[in-house]
């Protein structure tokens, strides 16, 4: 069973992206992700009882007898999720880490897309593959896939961002709208972020802390790193040091930008001092008007 | 000032203390407290790290004040060699033979010829002037004997006296055997445990009531050494006499009596010297001087100065920074 507090989070995180889903976003994912309209599947025979504004008249003059056209609706869309569960994932200076964000804003889209009545698929990973819940449907998948992000304990120590881009192209032989949760603290994946756009419809999620981009003047800090270990002293009064660090935070940011828009891949950074939805509301709306363009 | 430890064993903590923070170091390591950052490349991306010296600032003083911990221990001193000398001296009497015959002019020193008492006399000044540590009296005698000085350690007295002897101050004759008595005397009643005398004469006995050998026996009875010395030429020699135009030199036959002079020497367990000319009479002063070594015992004592203020005071000093900075510009999170 799980613990109590746990349980209250993905309750909360559950109510949560469903508000979300039911009022905020509904609307704007079909039209973002799913484009709109009916598709032609095939023609029939009528059979009484059949809509007869659904009878194709020149298929039933053609043929002599009355045929009907059955739509169906788009056809199913897959939504996989990429959920870095890494060590560096684990840390944040506000009440949230960087997970949390990560599985709040994967339960969102799990819930956005339940309600469309897509197929959810996650992929943990971590320096390797943590954990794989393959697309299916439904509310009780749901709360696997929240359960699974949020109770999560890493074991590995580092990121292979590479290696999990690697294991979607394995499993996903169709096309899905992917989004990739990461802090994107890892080498070099470039590439299979390449392919993997090329194959899918990929977004990529930054999750960041603020402390990651500013450093507070605290005197001689002891720092660790979650994942290599590695240790280093650190005097933080050192003000030229500090502004040097927010600015190569920035111009990592920067540059990751716009390596992504550069090569047409999507992408939006979420904040752990911010509701996980504002960048994602933000990112959907840019790309609904871009899909009516 | 030479510096030493007065427990230079414990100085065998330092590689220990060395060890100790190598084995710290290590396990502090293994169950580190720090922040745990996501990734320590978004530090060392930025540039230098700043911190490297401050961060050993503190460990640092604190190995600085264990280690002059230590050095307090182990007795770090300056010491200030010093030597203490304590002798015994001999009892010496000297005995100047100052009969006529001492006037014979058959010595010299240098090129110019002085009458045997002047060069005895220069002799023993210089014979005194070397034995700092010992008790020294003179004893004269001619026809009879007589104590020019009694046995002291005041040097500079006896060469007062020294300078007084004249020859016939004691009468003309030679009584050997009263000058031995009267230094046995001299040395009768006294403690030291070497007792000496230096018989000098340059003739035979002639007269007195001692006979020499009698002396002898009761010097060899009160366990006196008696080295004899027979000083001239034995034989024809010049003497000053007043003639009639004035004083010239005529030769005269002087004869020592070496037969005695060795008996006396021989019973009391002691030397007998012919010194024919003043080298000689020199040499002969020389070798009793070594002959009769001063007993001298010599301790060296070193006075040290305890220098662990030197090192307490620093590592005081050391420890209040220590104390202040690392709860302040130094401290260290987390804690």
């Amino acid at each position: 069973m799980l613990p109590p507090e746990l349980l209250k989070q993905i309750r909360s995180i559950e109510i949560k992206a469903r508000h979300l889903a039911t009022d905020a976003l509904s609307g704007e994912y079909i039209s973002a992700f799913r484009g709109q309209g009916m598709e032609f599947d095939e023609v029939r025979e009528y059979i009484p009882g059949d809509d007869v504004r659904s009878i194709d008249w020149n298929v039933t003059a053609r043929m002599n007898q009355p045929y009907v056209k059955i739509f169906q609706e788009e056809r199913e869309m897959t939504l996989m999720l990429l959920v870095d569960v890494s060590p560096s994932q684990d840390f944040g200076s506000t009440d949230r880490t960087k997970n949390e964000v990560a599985a709040e804003i994967a339960a969102v889209l799990a819930f956005l897309a339940t309600r469309n009545n897509d197929k959810v698929g996650l992929i943990l990973f971590s320096d390797h593959i943590e954990q794989y819940f393959p697309p299916r449907k439904g509310r009780g998948h749901i709360w696997n896939i929240i359960r699974g992000v949020l109770t999560h304990e890493g074991g590995g120590r580092g990121t292979d961002l590479k290696g999990a881009l690697q294991f979607l192209t394995g499993v996903s032989k169709r096309k899905a709208l992917c989004f990739l949760v990461s802090d994107f603290y890892a080498p070099d994946y470039f590439r299979d972020l390449q392919t993997t756009a090329g194959r899918h419809d990929l977004v990529c999620v930054r999750v960041e802390d603020r402390r990651e981009r500013t450093l507070p003047g605290a005197g001689l800090v002891d720092f660790i790193d979650s994942e290599t270990g590695r240790q280093i002293s650190l005097d933080t009064s050192s003000r030229r040091f500090r502004s040097s660090f927010t600015d190569s935070g920035n111009r990592f940011d920067t540059e990751f930008s716009t390596l992504l828009r550069r090569q047409g891949i999507d992408s939006f950074s979420i904040n752990t001092s911010e509701p996980v939805t504002r960048g994602l509301l933000e990112y959907i709306r840019r790309r609904e008007h871009r899909s009516y363009r | 000032m030479v510096f030493s430890w007065a427990h230079p064993w414990f100085l065998l903590l330092l590689p220990l203390i060395l060890i100790w923070i190598f084995i710290v170091r290590r396990i502090r390591a293994s169950r580190s407290v720090a922040v745990n950052w996501s990734d320590i490349q978004l530090f060392t991306r930025a540039g230098p790290l700043p911190g490297r010296f401050q961060a050993a600032v503190i460990p640092g003083t604190r190995l600085l004040v264990l280690l002059l911990l230590v050095g307090a221990a182990a007795g770090p001193r300056f010491g200030q060699g010093r030597v203490s000398r304590s002798t015994e001296g001999l009892d010496i009497v000297l005995v100047v033979d100052t009969s006529q015959s001492m006037r014979a002019l058959d010595l010299k020193i240098g090129n110019e010829r002085f009458d045997r008492l002047e060069v005895v006399k220069a002799v023993l000044a210089k014979f005194i002037g070397k034995r700092h540590d010992d008790r020294i009296g003179m004893v004269v005698f001619g026809a009879e004997a007589f104590t020019q000085a009694p046995l002291t350690l005041d040097h500079g007295v006896l060469l007062k006296f020294l300078k007084q002897i004249r020859i016939g101050m004691a009468g003309p004759s030679t009584a050997i055997g009263d000058g031995l008595a009267t230094a046995v005397r001299r040395l009768k009643d006294l403690e030291a445990k070497s007792r000496v005398i230096i018989l000098l004469t340059d003739g035979e006995n002639t007269a007195g009531m001692v006979d020499p050998r009698e002396a002898a026996e009761a010097a060899k009875t009160l366990g006196v050494k008696v080295y004899t010395i027979g000083v001239g030429t034995n034989g024809m020699v010049p003497m000053p006499v007043q003639g009639l135009f004035g004083p010239t030199t005529r030769n005269q036959r002087v004869r020592i009596d070496e037969k005695l002079l060795k008996d006396i020497a021989s019973t009391t367990g002691g030397q007998t010297f012919m010194a024919a000319d003043t080298d000689a009479l020199l040499q002969v002063y020389d070798t009793i001087d070594k002959l009769e070594k001063t007993k001298t015992e010599v301790q060296e004592y070193v006075d040290y100065e305890d220098a662990s203020f030197w090192f307490l005071l620093p590592a005081l000093l050391l420890m209040m920074g220590e104390a202040l900075l690392s709860t302040t510009r130094l401290r260290r999170l987390p804690g």
